[in-house]
């Protein structure tokens, strides 16, 4: 095999037993890597009925076939299973340092199972894995136990570590690589401390691997990192971050305000942007693995009320959630949130979502002082956010932080009063931050579709719907308006082929939009050497669309949680999107259509699965 | 005729907020064309408020805001 080890690590935390498993060549064809493999081997393997945080669940960790192969935005992986925030199948994806480690050490994945019984560490230092007591560690912050591992292990060592909301088991805690890169969204922190596992560790002692064609991967290699370098927009990332145009956005209407109320507030426009950020508290920029655009922040706070030292800043969706959608324009409020949230382990989209609609439903009076235990939540009033909001989330502290931990529709349903037509999310999954009214009505179909719940990073339909990308070998050659339905479901069957692709390659989105259709194509044939033409390349991208469906219709989701909340639907109360209706349920039914998926049950036909190879997966739901 | 453009998020790069007598008839494209701002990012046009096509007209006394759509994260 090339490329892929083929190999994974299988652990059963109840019993500490580990094994090395081998994965069919065949797998990796038809599903590429990352979240495809990931659902692959969980549909074969994984048990649909264990609840998320109980020992039976699954948790897997998948790398994508070029980590660790020295190309600007390869090295990423994805954490899947079953989300305890939405109930259904879910991947989260990170850069930063953990899968190339992985690589190195020979394993593509690791599966993990059971519960340990008491707090622990997974130390994997190439071929002796072992599980080490993590007492220690239990109930201290990312930041702290990131540091005593690489002391313990080596300064060449790499962690996923959890925090205390893991450990408390918030429904939206996350994972952190280094303490500064994040398998963010879907609470997969909290399964890992369901088992009771702390951390993993990796290290390895070579960096040797064999791929298809290494002479044309070299050649390849060198062109795109060039490329990727040298392109404008990964310039401007690199200057200014993810958040170098907030501007723009605002003035376009794809920024939301005060829990999607409003769709322009001109102040953020230098209150929270990126060159603001590179102004006041940008100290030195970083990056992932071997990528060259650099797009990270490291940040420093120095004076005010809240200070912080040099450390990890926060990126677009950070800024936003607790910017503008609280209401409030103090970035450096932003950056202290940011650190706690990364120190806790917490995601910032679904924590900043879920708090800026209890504002909202403070406001509005669905939530009482007696659901908050006296607090008072205001719109922009970040002190109480970042020290009493914060502190009782992680800890579950009080009915409020009981109420909040568990995510915004869970709280919605229980308060009750229609709070949960105000809540904004699809399938259980708190919308990242950009507005579809705005951004593109494409979006919200691409938000709605997406397996794990809304999602801007499931696939480019973002990028696509600006106008940055162009696939003219795949047929992919519109020229889109954001804000109408005009082609919009045909765009996003291609975009959401091309997601699943770049979404199992582990490929960063950033980097990708340099990469061109012949580039990805000759990428899978130097390096692990398929032999594809683009049509085959997307093939798999659809193969892994279609699965993840019938995984969620085996959780028991159907067509009807294809849907966007009435907040996110209702037309824009000001801004560029100002009364614009969205053709929702005409794109939705227009792309059922276009992928052949039962209008009812949510799932692709029976013929479109057999045709997309998918047979056996078919007999299983038709 | 005289306008008023104002660049915004990373736009600013290429201008700075300024007056501008130039001949009747120039369209927004035109004018991100004369500021050398590259096509690769995706201008939108804000006159007086509002989203215009780029290759609408612009007026007398309009105020125009120039931002890219390029946004993410």
């Amino acid at each position: 095999m090339n490329a892929n080890t083929g190999k994974v690590i299988r652990v059963d935390l109840n019993t500490g037993v580990v094994s090395i498993e081998t994965l069919p060549e065949d797998n990796y064809r038809e599903y590429v890597g990352g979240s495809g493999l990931a659902a692959k081997y969980f549909w074969e393997k994984g048990d649909f009925n264990a609840d998320a945080l109980s020992p039976e669940a699954m948790l897997i960790f998948m790398n994508g076939p070029f980590s660790g192969l020295k190309l600007s935005g390869a090295s990423r992986n994805s954490v899947a299973g079953r989300s305890p925030l939405t109930g259904h199948w879910a991947d989260s994806s990170c850069g930063g340092f953990f899968a190339p480690e992985l690589r190195y050490a020979g394993y593509d994945g690791i599966v993990l199972t059971g519960k340990s019984p008491k707090p622990s560490v997974l130390l994997i230092e190439d071929d002796k894995i072992s599980i080490v007591d993590g007492t220690e560690y239990w109930g201290k912050g990312i930041e702290e136990v990131t540091k005593e591992l690489r002391n313990k292990h080596g300064k060449t060592c790499r962690t996923v570590t959890i925090g205390p909301a893991g450990e408390n088991l918030v429904k939206f805690a996350c994972i952190m690589n280094e303490g500064h890169h994040t398998f963010g969204r879907t609470g997969f922190g909290a399964v890992m401390g369901s088992k009771n596992l702390k951390a993993i560790v990796v290290k390895a002692a070579k960096k040797e691997m064999t791929l298809a064609d290494p002479e044309k991967y070299e050649e390849l290699r060198k062109e795109l990192n060039a490329k990727i370098k040298d392109a404008l927009a990964s310039n401007v990332l690199h200057e200014n971050g993810s958040a170098a145009n907030l501007g723009g956005g605002a003035f376009t209407g794809d920024v939301p305000i005060k829990n999607f109320t409003s769709n322009f507030w001109e102040e953020v426009t230098d209150a929270l942007s990126g060159p603001t950020l590179t102004d006041k508290y940008l100290t030195k920029r970083g990056a992932c693995a071997y990528c060259a655009i650099a797009c990270k922040r490291v940040v420093e706070v120095k004076e005010g009320p809240w200070t912080i030292p040099e450390g990890p800043g926060p990126e677009y969706e950070t800024i936003v959630a607790y910017g503008s959608l609280m209401g409030s324009l103090d970035l450096a409020a932003v950056c202290k949130a940011n650190r706690i949230c990364n120190d806790m382990g917490m995601d910032t989209i679904s924590s900043g979502v879920t708090i800026a609609w209890a504002m909202e439903a403070f406001e509005k009076g669905d939530l009482t002082e007696a659901d908050t235990d006296g607090i008072q939540l205001n719109w922009g009033d970040m002190e109480t956010v970042i020290n009493i909001v914060l502190p009782k989330i992680v800890k579950r502290e009080g009915n409020l932080g009981a109420l909040l931990a568990e995510g915004s529709v869970s709280a919605a349903e229980k308060i009750g009063k229609d709070s949960i037509n105000y809540t904004t999310q699809s399938k259980g999954l708190e919308a990242p931050m950009h507005d579809p009214r705005g951004g593109g009505h494409g979006m919200a179909l691409t938000y709605a579709m997406s397996a794990r719940g809304a999602c801007h990073v499931a696939d480019p339909m973002l990028f696509v719907e600006m106008g940055s990308c162009y696939y003219p070998e795949i047929g992919f050659e519109f020229e889109l308006e954001p804000m109408t339905d005009v082609n919009k479901p045909e765009a996003a069957v291609i975009s959401i082929e091309l997601g699943c692709i770049e979404n199992s390659a582990c490929f960063c989105q950033f980097a990708d939009r340099e990469v061109s259709i012949p580039e990805w194509v000759e990428l899978f044939n130097t390096v692990p050497g398929y032999n594809w033409d683009a049509q085959d390349m997307m093939n798999a991208g659809r193969r892994i669309f279609y699965l993840k469906r019938l995984m969620n219709y085996r959780y028991g989701l159907t067509a009807k949680n294809d849907e966007l909340t009435p907040r996110m639907l209702e037309p824009a109360r000001d801004g560029e999107p100002q009364g614009i209706e969205i053709n929702f349920t005409g794109m939705k039914e227009k792309f059922y259509e276009l992928m052949d998926m039962d209008p009812e049950k949510g799932i692709p036909s029976k013929a479109a699965l057999n045709e997309c190879g998918l047979s056996q997966e078919a007999a299983n739901v038709w | 005729m005289k306008i008023k453009v104002r660049p915004v998020g990373i736009i600013k790069k290429y201008f700075t907020e300024h007056e501008l007598v130039t001949a009747d008839g120039l369209t927004s494209e035109q004018l991100i064309s004369d500021l050398k701002i590259p096509q690769k990012l995706k201008m939108v046009s804000i006159v007086n408020g509002k989203g215009i096509p780029l290759k609408e007209k612009l007026k007398d006394g309009d105020e125009v805001i120039l931002v890219s759509r390029l946004s993410g994260g």
